[in-house]
């Protein structure tokens, strides 16, 4: 009986790796629409984006779009180009928010994470949440940030690349130039569009 | 101006489309035939127009040299100077002095003065800046006019937009002279939004230089904001001060129950339905705010206010029913259009094929009527004291079976052995509201048909095709700039406020308050993230709106189980599902964390 005790002791599985609490920045985001003038702009049927930082405006600020989705007849989910954006502070303040004009768009599926299940998704998700908000620390420092700091990057580009719809591409650039254009001096890119 | 402004004026001017290589001599002569014109149309100006003409044509005659041959710096700056000083007079004569139809003919003349202007400043010296000018009134025109030069399609909107804020202007001004309606003031905010959504789609279609009219338009929106959030204030005053009278009228009766008449409680009942109307004043008002005055810290703090009345008339009006009922005078389910009452007297309008009441809401804008739908019918019936609810499982799981379950891992396994086991109790009436949904129609309707699902448990809607009802409930919405592709946080539930049902909202909440929320029984609109409950897989959350109709809380530890919900967006239509806690969590927190309960 010990002998198994102690195989079944051996050949416990090590528990998974914990879901990381929502970083400030996850938190921020999912709330934004509901804050100052998005709360009467944006849908609530919108989704946000991953948040992009900024220094437009001389501090630091995250900037999001929205966008929709609606069934198709097959009822799988398709999801629309952007139609409206917010910038805001970490802390949760809201500093501009527009909803873009124009009909819903939608843009092609994107299939790579058909084989995930929605922990994992939500799980990556968080992690990214959590990358972006680091990675906009060293952005918005202005220093050199070492050859650690552009390994940080490179990772999070491939990360945000791995995760972001790449119909949302253009979009993500347009919505934060001087923070991609900083990310491809460090070693990271700019979100590419789907081939 | 900035030289990057000059600039691109240059360019764009410069590159006017093919065939209109002689856009600077057209402007040039349409001017002076204007100046005619506006000599007979308005004599005594005749002078004064006369010498902004001179003045604009002079001026660009000096351009022209400069963009030439190089001037001296401050020539050039001289020459941008005379420009801005020409620009403002001539904002300053009379419409008819100024305008042709709707052309500014000698703001033509500026854009061709800023041109040569701008060349002229590069000329002279390549990094050097024109002079700082910021004028959003005069300028705005201005671009307008670079619009019509350019985009020829695009003109009449662009004007007609800055009719439209000028109008806002207008009438902003007329109210803060003297006090008007309410509903002039809601009007005026929602052609203010429609005027920022106008201004968007235009500046998306044109790359001529628009921030002028971009000020102009959010001045207008401010100072309706600033208009509406007084009359809020002071709404809201009144009502604070209304509702402290009602309650202490309510504990006198309450403190010597046997001899409280009908009388009485139906006075106070009257009392109550006309401060709803100004609930629903203060309500509206501040939801719209948010967006009018950004960064006031003030209008968060007025909804929570608002929220705090709300709950003080639902008080009032739940004391007066437990009164009437103690006295005998009729129960809750004798409840009736006396309670509420008529806030206004009726019109007889057409009542927008809803089945409803309209009461006319006095002058407006526009000179018609804006219905306003009251809540005339019926006040909502507390909850059932042991409501039923829908099975959590299908089945008839056998005794053995049930306490297996009772411990199972599977949340609704366990939550359907508890159930069935008589170990918990149902709050809500999720049985009873289960018929309030229906799938619906449009991808972007979710608040719209959980708002149509609460009309229905009140009988505030007719009975009726309920995909037709949904179409216009939204087109309502619409109207009421509650809904635009979908239904903003802040406006969640404002369709039934319009019609005078008490509805408390709340954003960015811990589960524990909107647990508390539906404890009370009623029903709740509540913003999720769609992907928890239809199992759909994206990175992204799907925003979306549910009813919740009730709640199965452990009879001994007092712990929520679940939720029950009225899904209209998931596949399988969500008519009372039972959805175990956890899963709801994270639902809940994945988005706004945004609920309204109607009260």
């Amino acid at each position: 009986m010990l002998i198994l005790f102690t195989t079944a002791a051996c050949g416990r599985q090590e528990p998974p790796a914990p879901v990381p609490a929502s970083s400030a920045l996850e938190q921020a985001s999912r709330v934004v629409s509901a804050k100052g003038a998005c709360a009467t702009l944006i849908p609530q049927e919108w989704s946000p984006s991953f948040a992009v930082p900024s220094m437009t405006g001389g501090s630091l600020r995250f900037r999001v779009f929205f966008f929709g989705y609606a069934r198709a007849a097959d009822r799988s989910l398709v999801f629309h180009a952007p139609q409206g954006e917010a910038s805001f502070t970490l802390d949760g303040r809201v500093l501009e928010c527009r909803a873009l004009p124009g009909a819903p768009r939608a843009i092609p599926r994107d299939a790579r994470f058909d084989s995930l299940t929605l922990e994992e998704l939500t799980s990556r998700a968080s992690r990214l949440h959590a990358d972006v908000e680091a990675i906009a620390t060293l952005f918005a420092s202005g220093r050199d940030i070492g050859e650690t700091g552009r390994a940080r990057v490179a990772a999070f580009s491939r990360d945000f690349a791995a995760l972001a719809d790449p119909s949302h591409a253009a979009a993500y650039r347009a919505l934060a130039p001087d923070f991609w254009a900083w990310a491809e001096k460090n070693g990271g890119a700019a979100p590419a569009p789907a081939k | 101006m900035t030289r990057f402004r000059l600039l691109a004026l240059v360019l764009l001017i410069g590159a006017a489309p093919p065939g209109t290589a002689s856009t600077g001599d057209s402007i040039v002569s349409a001017a002076k035939a204007f100046l005619k014109t506006s000599c007979v149309a308005a004599k005594q100006s005749c002078v004064e127009a006369t010498a902004i003409h001179d003045g604009y044509l002079a001026a660009l005659k000096d351009a022209d040299a400069c963009a030439e041959k190089a001037c001296p710096l401050p020539a050039v700056h001289a020459i941008i100077e005379r420009d801005r000083e020409l620009d403002a007079r001539e904002h300053a004569l009379p419409p008819e002095a100024r305008a042709a139809g709707s052309t500014r003919p000698f703001l033509r003349l500026s854009l061709l003065v800023v041109g040569r202007s701008a060349a002229a400043l590069a000329l002279a010296d390549p990094k050097a800046e024109a002079p700082a000018y910021w004028n959003p009134s005069v300028e705005a025109p201005k671009m307008v006019e670079l619009i019509c030069v350019k985009y020829a399609a695009l003109c009449a909107g662009a004007r007609g937009l800055l009719r439209e804020t000028s109008d806002l202007h207008a009438d902003a001004a007329a109210c803060e002279k003297e006090p008007c309606r309410f509903a002039v003031q809601e009007e005026l905010a929602i052609a203010a939004e429609r005027a920022s959504g106008d201004y968007m789609a235009l500046s998306t279609k044109v790359d001529t230089y628009t921030l002028p009219i971009f000020s102009v338009i959010n001045q207008a929106v401010e100072r309706v904001g600033k208009l509406l959030a007084r009359t809020s204030a002071a709404k809201l005053a009144e009502l604070e001060k209304g509702e402290a009278a009602l309650l202490a009228g309510v504990a006198a009766l309450e403190k010597n129950p046997g001899v409280a008449s009908a009388a009485q409680i139906e006075a106070l009942n009257a009392r109550g339905a006309q401060l709803i109307g100004l609930y629903r004043d203060a309500s509206n008002s501040s939801d719209r705010t948010q967006n009018m005055l950004i960064g006031d810290a003030g209008t968060a703090r007025m909804r929570e206010r608002v929220n705090a009345a709300a709950g003080r008339l639902a008080s009032a009006r739940a004391r007066l029913m437990a009164l009437k009922a103690a006295r005998g005078f009729g129960g809750p389910d004798a409840t009736d259009a006396a309670a509420v009452g008529t806030i206004r007297p009726a019109s007889a309008s057409s009542g927008a094929g809803l089945g409803l009441t309209l009461v006319g809401g006095g002058e407006s804008r526009s000179q018609a009527p804006r219905p306003v739908l009251i809540d005339r019918r019926s006040i909502p019936k507390p909850p059932p004291t042991d409501p039923n609810a829908p099975p959590i499982l299908e089945g008839d799981p056998g005794y053995l079976d049930l306490l297996r379950n009772v411990r199972s891992k599977d949340s609704l396994r366990k939550a359907d052995a508890l159930r069935r086991l008589g170990l918990t109790k149902t709050f809500g009436d999720p049985s009873g509201r289960a018929g309030l949904v229906h799938t619906q129609r449009a991808p972007d309707t979710c608040a719209i048909v959980a708002q149509q699902g609460v009309l229905m448990a009140l009988k505030l809607l007719p009975l009726g095709d309920p995909v037709k009802l949904e179409a216009q409930l939204a087109e309502e919405a619409r109207s009421r700039g509650f809904y635009r592709e979908g239904t903003p946080d802040a406006y969640t539930g404002s369709l039934l406020v319009d019609r005078g049902v008490i509805v408390t909202k709340h954003n960015d909440v811990p589960l524990s308050t909107l647990d508390a929320a539906v404890r009370r029984g009623g029903m709740i609109i509540a913003s999720v993230d769609a992907r928890h409950l239809w199992g759909d897989k994206a990175p992204k959350a799907l925003g979306h709106a549910i009813m919740i109709t009730g709640a199965e809380v452990g009879r001994f530890n007092d712990e929520t189980l679940g939720y029950y919900i009225n899904d209209s967006g998931s596949l399988v239509l969500g008519a009372g599902r039972f959805v175990p806690i956890e899963q709801f969590k994270k639902a809940w927190e994945g988005l706004t964390k945004t609920f309204a309960e109607v009260h």
